[in-house]
């Protein structure tokens, strides 16, 4: 009998003991003295690998801001899109700093921190065409890659707005686009920003810019964590709430985007329900 | 699981896929007549004992039938724009099939001038015509049952080819027919579609060209060498 109670008391307090080291993820780090981040490496400029062969980009700077803010050191794990959520859920990452996007479905696994970061459309166009804003395209000659989102958006919006008017040229590939703007053939194109500034950093493209963004909804995302740590994700909300009050936020954008940082939405809940 | 046919999109399009067959027949039309002219000058050329006559024509003619069209076709639109000289897609298509289209018939025609016998141009010079007037009246009218059939599927080439028109955003029938099967997924249903509409096209063109043959080709009675 003593025996058999002796035995229901350490099963019990394995349990306890189980659970709290579950719910204390934020503890775990802190103990360890490193966060671990899960960031792409394969996706400029958010994450890439620089000349240096060193992890470099706006999620890499962010992540370690993070682990700063948590007094912890940070260690940077390579994670490509697909591995984003199967490395939190497996614990080799304590937390996703990948640019995921927002959706119901991925948070029904995991849990989101209010956004962080957005990827909004943007205007490419050359220097010296004289496009200061999204609505110069109607009188211009625009661009485009064919069946990619940006032009299906592009004729959606110019329907709507423009009665259809739009002077546009469909090409089969990125690369066509890219020479069409840099022969003069079309005075912009539409691309999402990641993409935008990985062509703007090729020496043969160096005469075009980023004009501005696009009136198309943006991709937001948000930092991943597992479910059950309400301790951690109340201190990531806490710390994405002082990048962009203290302006570490648009700085961070800037350096790395070279665009004013889009203003985000304050809570993941917000772009689940948009859809 | 098998694919799963869907050829509502298709329907929809068809006036779109239509309008726009008419700028491949168009195209395939300027390019045929332009590019013949300029074949039977590119073929006296080559025939021509003066260099300055010959070497331009069978420059003209190799490069046209040993490079790809698809190539002559983004050398014109992206080539000539790397110095400054912006063309629309559909000049450039066209100019380029009209390149293409003179270099393979010039060899057509070259094949068709010797199956005349020279003695036909001098016999015509010797009662006092001068040398157009003699290919014009004489040689020609013998050269077209030769050149006819050729000629037709030349037409045809040019035509099938005006399709790689879509690698510089020509809105052809194979232009448009690739932009809606990108927006909806459907690749399969309009592709075949598409193959179904030119096919109706060379068919509906062959058979008018063999009526119209028996009646505006001299000496031609449905039959002839290929």
């Amino acid at each position: 009998m003593k025996f058999l109670l002796a035995l229901c008391l350490l099963a019990s307090s394995v349990g306890i003991a189980a659970t709290t080291v579950h719910a204390d993820e934020l503890r775990n780090v802190k103990k360890s003295g490193v966060l671990r981040c899960g960031v792409m490496l394969d996706f400029p400029p958010a994450g890439f690998w620089n000349k240096q062969h060193e992890p470099a980009g706006f999620d890499v700077d962010y992540c370690r801001a993070l682990a700063a803010a948590l007094k912890v050191s940070a260690r940077i794990v390579e994670t490509p899109s697909p591995e984003r959520i199967p490395a939190l859920m497996s614990g080799r990452v304590d937390v996703s700093v990948a640019g995921a996007s927002i959706t119901a479905a991925r948070a029904s696994t995991v849990d989101f921190s209010r956004p962080y970061t957005q990827y909004p459309f943007v205007v490419v166009t050359k220097q010296g065409i004289g496009i200061k804003s999204f609505g110069d395209l109607k009188s211009h000659r625009v661009g485009g890659v064919s069946g990619t989102v940006p032009e299906i958006k592009l004729k959606q919006f110019a329907d709507q707005n423009w009665d259809g008017k739009l002077n546009y040229i469909s090409y089969n590939s990125d690369s066509e686009q890219n020479l069409a703007l840099s022969e003069g053939k079309i005075d912009g194109f539409v691309t999402v920003i990641t993409t935008a500034a990985v062509v703007r950093s090729l020496p043969q493209f160096s005469s075009f810019e980023i004009c501005c963004t696009a009136p198309f909804a943006p991709d937001v995302d948000g930092l991943m964590i597992r479910k059950g740590n309400a301790a951690f994700l109340s201190q990531l909300n806490a710390f994405i709430a002082h990048e962009i009050e203290s302006g570490d936020y648009a700085k961070l954008y800037q350096k790395w985007y070279g665009l004013q940082a889009p203003a985000l939405p304050a809570t993941a809940q917000e772009v689940i329900n948009r859809g | 699981m098998a694919y799963q046919f869907d050829w509502a999109p298709v329907w929809h399009a068809i006036p779109q896929l239509l309008s726009a067959s008419l700028v491949s027949l168009q195209i395939a039309a300027l390019a045929f007549f332009v590019g013949a002219v300029i074949a039977f000058f590119l073929a006296l050329g080559k025939l021509s004992p003066h260099r300055l006559f010959s070497f331009p024509a069978k420059a003209w003619i190799e490069l046209a039938r040993n490079t790809p069209c698809l190539f002559q076709i983004y050398m014109i639109y992206f080539g000539l724009g790397a110095l400054s000289i912006n063309l629309s897609p559909y000049v450039s298509v066209l100019i380029a099939i009209t390149f293409n289209n003179a270099g393979y018939s010039a060899e057509i025609i070259r094949g068709g001038l010797a199956a005349i016998p020279p003695a036909q141009h001098q016999s015509a010079r010797g009662l006092g015509m001068s040398s157009a007037s003699a290919y014009m009246w004489v040689v020609i009218p013998q050269l077209l049952p030769v050149i006819y059939l050729p000629s037709v599927s030349q037409f045809i080439w040019s035509l099938l080819n005006s399709s790689l028109g879509m690698i510089v955003g020509l809105n052809d029938l194979t232009g448009v027919a690739y932009q809606l099967q990108s927006v909806t997924f459907r690749t399969f249903e309009f592709f075949a579609v598409t193959a179904v509409i030119y096919y109706v096209m060379v068919k509906i063109i062959t058979t008018l060209s063999w009526i119209a043959g028996l009646y505006l080709v001299p000496g031609w009675s449905g039959s002839g060498r290929r």
